[in-house]
């Protein structure tokens, strides 16, 4: 069976979504073709846009607080980074990244995940590993726990009985031997119990709060909430978070707020089923499966064949978006040779075309450095057009955004959701022919 | 010319013994190769797979253990299961064979968790995940 449409999306995380989203902005008929979630259900379940590149990790320095100025900064000395890609361009990625937030915020909020305002700073949010980062823009139960506006307030690190993955005591007493004394907190921790968690993951928790135990906790924190701000592990609620929101606080618990995730992520998850209630709301059709091959001919790409629900399709447009992740969602492989599996695209690290490279060559002595490896993806013009091997434009009617694109390492970089965001709204743009 | 005798009577006994394993084999004696196989290995529970479960097996390693497919499709794991979730069988396909089964026997799919398997981002297919329990159990000694 043929499916025709203007614009097909592959790949559905935070670049993809925000892609579709954007392009339907013009009318025009999209899809979006998936395996599966993108690693955006794998975040913290915040939005980084940008650390500051000359930063000390873990020391939060007044100056790296400004998002557009570290942008800015990115752009200037990284020429591979795709913040600076898309300067070179032409445009200003500083302001099109604001403009791009904005046109997510209204999205998101509008399905019921409403996110903290934005503003210029980075906030300063808790994770469950005894530290914090910045990060540009997060949800609302996120954001308001944002350190630098909680300095000098007794601050409650909420544990959970049977709940290993959020360690309160550790965390508060992390947090007040690093930043204690430059006046953030003072931190304390308190164990309450879920009624109906006996025990598992942070998915199991939510669940159990969400059936049945947020009235339970809220009636129990009420009496220790008065004048304290208390941080939850990332738990508070997976597919009905705004019920345990509201429950909470008409039970009087007021002053709260969650704690950024790791892997696996309520937060995360959350922010995907956003997007996807989001891409539902706007008429873009979901398509679960994945692309075989594709049909190119004179810089154009034609079609798509594609294994849809196990029955083979073929899927045409007129224009493409490539925003199928880097290695966890599976855009770009290292099975014994880099590639990129759908396109064929040539993957580079940094300005080296990299295939069957050792992989050893592009990782460091330091299991946290900045790994080259994870920087790998394909190129793209100022456009947001792939390249070839020849670094000639691929097909004149396929952009390419989010961690597929080289230069950025969408994990650990600080700018992850942030290029995924930009990248996205750019590309739909163009596909579109919007403005 | 002696040499070429003697080697042309050698590759001729050899055929005919080929031969006579070919009928032997297409009565319905096993091969003695994958006897001798699962004698050595079925113990250990190393078992033979098929062609489509080594296939299935390369898309099942592909799994990154994030543990979305427990939150999303409501897995029931059995009471005292060691091995409850799909992202577990990673480790043991890559590890440890024999776990397989204990896999099997602790995957608890409910026909909703099993219609629900686009959450994946490695596209791995639950559905896939039960199949290749079921099936590669049954392709053991």
């Amino acid at each position: 069976m043929d499916k025709k449409f203007d614009i097909v999306v592959i790949g559905s995380g935070m670049a993809g979504a925000v892609a579709a989203l954007k392009a339907v902005d013009s009318g025009k008929k999209i899809a979006v073709i998936r395996k599966g979630y993108g690693s955006t259900a794998l975040s913290s379940g915040a939005i980084d846009l940008a650390a500051d590149p000359l930063g000390v990790s873990g020391q939060p320095l007044e100056d790296s607080r400004e998002w557009q100025k570290n942008v800015r900064e990115i752009a200037r000395r990284d020429e591979f980074h795709p913040y600076a890609v898309l300067a070179a361009g032409g445009y200003a990625p500083d302001l099109e990244l604001a403009q791009a937030l904005n046109f997510i915020y209204r999205e998101l909020q509008g399905v019921g995940l409403p996110l903290f305002p934005v503003t210029g700073r980075n906030l300063t949010l808790v994770n469950p590993l005894g530290g914090f980062k910045f990060t540009g823009l997060a949800q609302e139960s996120q954001g308001k726990g944002d350190l630098e506006k909680l300095k000098g307030k007794k601050t409650v690190i909420l544990g959970v009985k049977n709940l290993p993955d959020f360690p309160a005591d550790y965390i508060a007493r992390a947090l007040n031997d690093s930043i204690g004394s430059q006046g953030y907190g003072p931190f304390s921790s308190q164990e309450i119990e879920i009624p109906g968690f006996g025990g598992g993951t942070t998915f199991e928790a939510a669940a159990a709060l969400e059936s049945e135990g947020v009235e339970k906790v809220a009636s129990l924190l009420a009496g220790i909430s008065a004048g304290r701000h208390l941080i939850f592990p990332p738990i508070l609620g997976a597919l009905r978070s705004w019920e345990v929101t509201e429950t909470l606080q008409k039970s009087g618990v007021l002053d709260f707020s969650e704690s950024l995730a790791v892997p696996t992520s309520i937060p995360g998850y959350r922010l995907q089923a956003a997007l996807d209630r989001a891409l539902e709301k706007r008429g873009v059709s979901i398509l679960n499966g994945r692309v075989i091959s594709a049909t190119v001919a004179d810089h154009r790409l034609h079609s798509l064949e594609a294994e849809i629900q196990g029955q083979k399709e073929k899927m045409e447009g007129q224009n493409f978006i490539l925003a199928t992740g880097k290695y966890l969602s599976g855009g770009i492989e290292r099975d014994r040779v880099f590639r990129e599996p759908v396109f064929d695209l040539p993957v580079f690290i940094g300005e080296k075309p990299v295939k069957e490279d050792f992989i050893k060559d592009f990782l460091l002595r330091e299991a946290l450095g900045p790994h080259p490896a994870f920087r790998a993806g394909i190129r793209v013009n100022g456009k947001l057009n792939p390249l070839n091997r020849s670094k000639q434009v691929f097909a004149e009617n396929l952009w390419a955004a989010g961690s597929i694109l080289a230069g950025y390492d969408s994990t650990g970089d600080g700018a992850g959701l942030g290029v995924a965001i930009l990248t996205g709204f750019k590309a739909g743009l163009e596909a579109s022919g919007g403005s | 010319m002696k040499k070429q005798i003697h080697a042309i009577i050698n590759l001729g006994v050899h055929f005919a013994l080929h031969i006579i394993q070919l009928i032997f084999r297409f009565l319905g004696k096993k091969a003695p190769g994958m006897k001798r196989f699962r004698e050595n290995y079925g113990a250990e529970g190393l078992s033979p797979l098929s062609r489509a479960n080594r296939e299935n097996l390369f898309i099942l390693s592909g799994c990154i253990g994030c543990g979305l497919c427990r939150m999303t499709l409501n897995l029931h794991p059995a009471a005292g299961a060691t091995l409850s979730d799909p992202e577990s069988l990673s480790i043991c396909l890559t590890r440890s064979l024999p776990d397989v089964q204990a896999a099997r026997d602790s995957l608890k799919l409910s026909p909703a968790s099993l219609a629900g398997a686009s959450y994946c981002p490695r596209g791995i297919s639950i559905a896939g995940v039960y199949d290749f329990l079921q099936t590669a159990d049954k392709e053991r000694v």
